[in-house]
């Protein structure tokens, strides 16, 4: 019995170390320049560890690296999604949104603000609201049978409004069909076809708004020049 | 005296002639010399037209299906019969059926057309339709004819020969005939097998003999090779023309050679004609045709136990692949163009288009193939290459793993699998793009700080806490929304559903109960006034009773029931200043007064 107790601390202690040692493995490789080789151990971490914000904010630095600005904003980008408050993925994109030509910061607000506006995750600001929602129901209940917290009640729902228009804010910017431009180079067309001529020639990183989808062409507009044409699925990736 | 009247006639031959090849009959025929090709192919159509002279020249139907690139026209006149043949080469634009329409003739004021003629025509990896015709009057196969003859051929001769020597051997009573014969008759799908065509001549013909190659069903058919040769048959020599074909069968089941022909003039009995005979021997002497057996083959389907993926439809056998690619040294986003080349013994032209995994990092466009066969010491030797074009999307050290591609050799009847060497390819970042590091941005910060560049933060070098957050477990719980909303509605639905909030009905039963159990007009008094502080809202202490009264019907007290409370609230302060013995039995009446006021005044006693 000892025995069968003394394996499976070993097994569950393996366990534990085993992602520490992936992590480790993939910092020699990435240390020593071998950014493909270190993505695919980040990547094979994913498998694991689905909704990390530090693997994709990794798998982003190896892309990076390699060159793929597309495709690190991306992975950035889902990290920031999972959390928003880490300085180093904002850093990290808002650098490589700046390589592509993009603003991370919406230009005329201030940074602060933009801070404060992604402070919690989606989720969090969800149970926020729902708190807030509890509150004011609570309250307003005890005014119409007591009397009583009238001011209170108000106040609660001055909170609940302010928190749904803010959640539904970052619920409709997170439910938003954005993309980024993956491939180094690709044309914009008129049509969902190589036999329809290129509008424009544009490179990775941008972000895109995806409008249409037809066979294997996606309808998408570039935020930052307001353009719009078609682009192979293959040229770009979905965030 | 003869040769006077051979003179005359010399000198009217050109008119009588004229008149004697107009007076026959005139016909045409239009034929292809296959019904079945690939986009890769060409096609044979010949127009003879019988009995007509003169300047003419058949038209052609509208062909949207082919590319017709070359024309050539021969004309025969013999025995005072013209023969005109139009042959035709035409290449196929579409794959599918095309309809050649009918061929038409306007000759002396008549019109004459051809039947319309179809054809099928394949992508050179489709696979195609079985087109095959039962033949009305077919032919035994040569083998089952061989296997049913006495041999006669050596034993130690090639298996095709001694087809084609057996068929020969059972003409030998004949001065020209042809034969045709296979090396074997139930090949696989693809697999190539030689058709021989021998025309054989105990006697010499004259020159330019028209020769016409076997039609073919549900077959694909390539020459390979022309030869000479003699054989003896019953002690008579002859000599044989032999033409040698690469054929493959399309699709599994019964396939057919037609019989090849030629039209030959015997040459054998000029020599006895005098000068002047020999003179018109080309038209006196009758042409004659002689047609080979058609050949029936049984196309059988390769096994489907132990057919690997990469089995794409060639069958044969020595194949060799080969990978390569332009360049090993790309820029992200630069193309790289990969080519797989397959050659071997048998036909790769009907064959699928390799398949290329998907190679992460790489954007890969569709395949382009070409084949192409060639004859080689009597066998037919294909090749078909495959191109793409790649595209890495990233920097880096990759691999294009070994690429697979099968055949099935029928002589081990099993599949075999090529593989080609791995390709490496070095990628480096794009130049065309911005790397991401600004070494130029230099700028001076100031307390001694210079900036001389930015780059990405390093790594994360472990996991995220996955520890759910307060906030996050209450976003998990939206059920509770809707018990709150629920008790908001509730409380809503209570407060509208009287005029009395449920602290008023609370007062009213409270204030019932200390009217019961009220002893002094003192506590009626503080009751009623308990009572009317919470249903009214009105404070009775210290307040003359003018000044209440007015407050109930400020807040909407009925006018009756205000002066019932003036009549009782009155009673009250008399009794509570009256003599001691007054008490009792009043104290008792007031209280149930009282009461019915409070319940007159609960069931809506509002102005």
């Amino acid at each position: 019995m000892k025995k069968i107790i003394f394996v499976c601390s070993l097994l569950f202690g393996a366990a534990l170390l085993c992602p520490a040692a992936d992590l480790q493995s993939a910092e020699e490789l990435y240390r020593e320049g071998k950014f493909a080789a270190a993505l695919g151990q980040y990547e094979d971490l994913l498998a694991t560890y689905p909704n990390d914000p530090h693997v994709y904010y990794n798998i982003g630095n190896c892309y990076f690296k390699m060159g793929s600005t597309g495709l690190a904003i991306a992975n950035y980008y889902r990290a920031f999604r999972l959390d928003p408050r880490d300085a180093d993925i904002r850093h990290n994109l808002s650098l490589a949104l700046e390589n592509s030509g993009e603003r991370f910061v919406p230009t005329g607000m201030p940074e602060v603000l933009h801070k404060l506006f992604f402070s919690l995750r989606t989720d969090e600001l969800k149970g926020l609201f729902f708190l807030s929602l509890w509150l004011f129901c609570t309250l307003g209940a005890l005014w119409l049978v007591k009397r009583r917290l009238g001011r209170a009640a108000v106040a609660a729902l001055a909170v609940m409004i302010v928190l749904a228009v803010w959640y539904g804010w970052r619920e409709r910017i997170a439910q938003s069909p954005l993309a980024v431009l993956a491939a180094p180079v690709t044309e914009l067309r008129s049509g969902p076809g190589t036999n329809f001529p290129a509008s424009a020639s544009v490179a990775q990183g941008h972000l895109l708004l995806i409008q249409d989808a037809k066979d294997n062409w996606y309808d998408v507009i570039v935020k930052a020049q307001g353009l719009q044409g078609w682009v192979e699925a293959d040229a770009l990736e979905k965030i | 005296m003869l040769k006077r009247i051979m003179l005359l006639l010399l000198l009217l031959l050109p008119l009588s002639a004229q008149a004697a090849l107009d007076l026959t009959g005139v016909s045409m025929t239009a034929s292809v010399n296959k019904t079945s090709l690939t986009l890769e192919d060409e096609l044979v159509l010949t127009v003879t037209v019988d009995g007509a002279t003169g300047d003419f020249m058949p038209q052609l139907p509208s062909l949207p299906s082919f590319n017709v690139y070359a024309r050539s026209t021969a004309k025969q006149i013999n025995n005072f019969h013209a023969i005109s043949t139009f042959e035709y080469i035409m290449v196929p634009r579409f794959a599918g059926k095309a309809v050649i329409g009918p061929i038409t003739l306007t000759y002396g004021n008549k019109t004459y057309k051809t039947e319309p003629i179809t054809v099928t025509v394949y992508r050179a990896s489709a696979a195609p339709k079985d087109t095959t015709k039962k033949s009305a009057a077919s032919s035994p196969s040569p083998v089952a004819a061989r296997r049913a003859a006495p041999a006669q051929a050596p034993a130690d001769m090639p298996l095709l020969e001694r087809n084609l020597y057996n068929m020969a051997a059972r003409n030998g009573d004949k001065t020209y005939f042809m034969v045709a014969a296979v090396n074997n008759d139930t090949p696989y799908v693809n697999q190539t097998v030689t058709l021989g065509v021998r025309f054989y001549f105990a006697r010499p013909f004259m020159d330019n003999a028209p020769y016409n190659e076997p039609t073919i069903s549900n077959l694909f058919m390539e020459l390979i090779s022309t030869s000479e040769g003699r054989q003896t048959i019953d002690n008579k020599t002859y000599g044989y023309i032999e033409r040698r074909y690469a054929i493959s069968g399309v699709t599994a089941g019964p396939a057919q050679t037609g019989g090849a022909s030629v039209r030959y003039i015997p040459a054998g009995n000029l020599t006895n004609l005098s000068v002047f005979d020999r003179m018109f021997a080309a038209v006196s002497q009758e042409e004659e045709t002689v047609k080979s057996n058609s050949v029936d083959l049984t196309i059988r389907s390769t096994p489907q136990e132990g057919k690997p993926k990469s089995f794409y439809g060639a069958v044969g056998s020595g194949y060799t692949i080969s990978a390569s690619v332009d360049r090993e040294e790309v820029e992200a986003g630069e193309a790289v163009n990969l080519t797989v080349k397959v050659n071997g013994s048998g036909n790769l032209k009907p064959t699928s288009d390799l398949k290329l995994p998907q190679i992460p990092g790489f954007k890969i466009y569709d395949v382009a193939a070409t084949s192409g066969a060639v004859p080689s010491n009597g066998e037919l030797k294909s090749y078909k290459i495959f191109k793409t074009v790649m595209v890495p999307l990233s920097s880096g050290s990759y691999t294009i793993p070994a690429l697979e591609w099968s055949y099935f050799d029928p002589s081990a009847k099993q599949y075999r699998t090529l593989r080609t060497k791995p390709l490496n390819i070095e990628v480096t970042p794009s130049s065309k793009t911005d790397t991401g590091f600004d070494f130029g941005a230099h700028s001076d910060l100031g307390g001694g700080f210079r900036q001389l560049g930015r780059d990405i933060r390093y790594l994360k070098s472990d996991i995220a806490d996955a520890t759910l957050t307060f906030l996050v477990k209450i976003a998990h719980l939206p059920w509770l929304n809707y018990l709150f909303i629920a008790l908001l509605g509730l409380s809503g639905v209570f407060a509208l559903m009287d005029k009395q909030t449920l602290a008023g009905r609370r007062s009213l039963a409270k204030t019932r109960q200390l009217l019961k159990n009220a002893n002094t007009e003192e506590q009626i008094s503080e009751a009623l006034s308990a009572y009317i502080q919470v249903r009214y809202g009105v404070h009775t202490a210290s307040l003359p009773l003018r000044d209440i009264s007015a407050a109930l019907e400020k807040h909407g007290c009925s006018a009756e029931l205000v002066k019932r409370f003036e009549a009782l609230w009155q009673r009250l302060n008399a009794a509570r200043f009256a003599p001691v013995d007054m008490q009792g039995e009043g104290t008792t009446e007031l209280a149930r007064q009282a009461t019915e006021l409070i319940k007159a005044m609960d069931k809506g006693g509002r102005a």
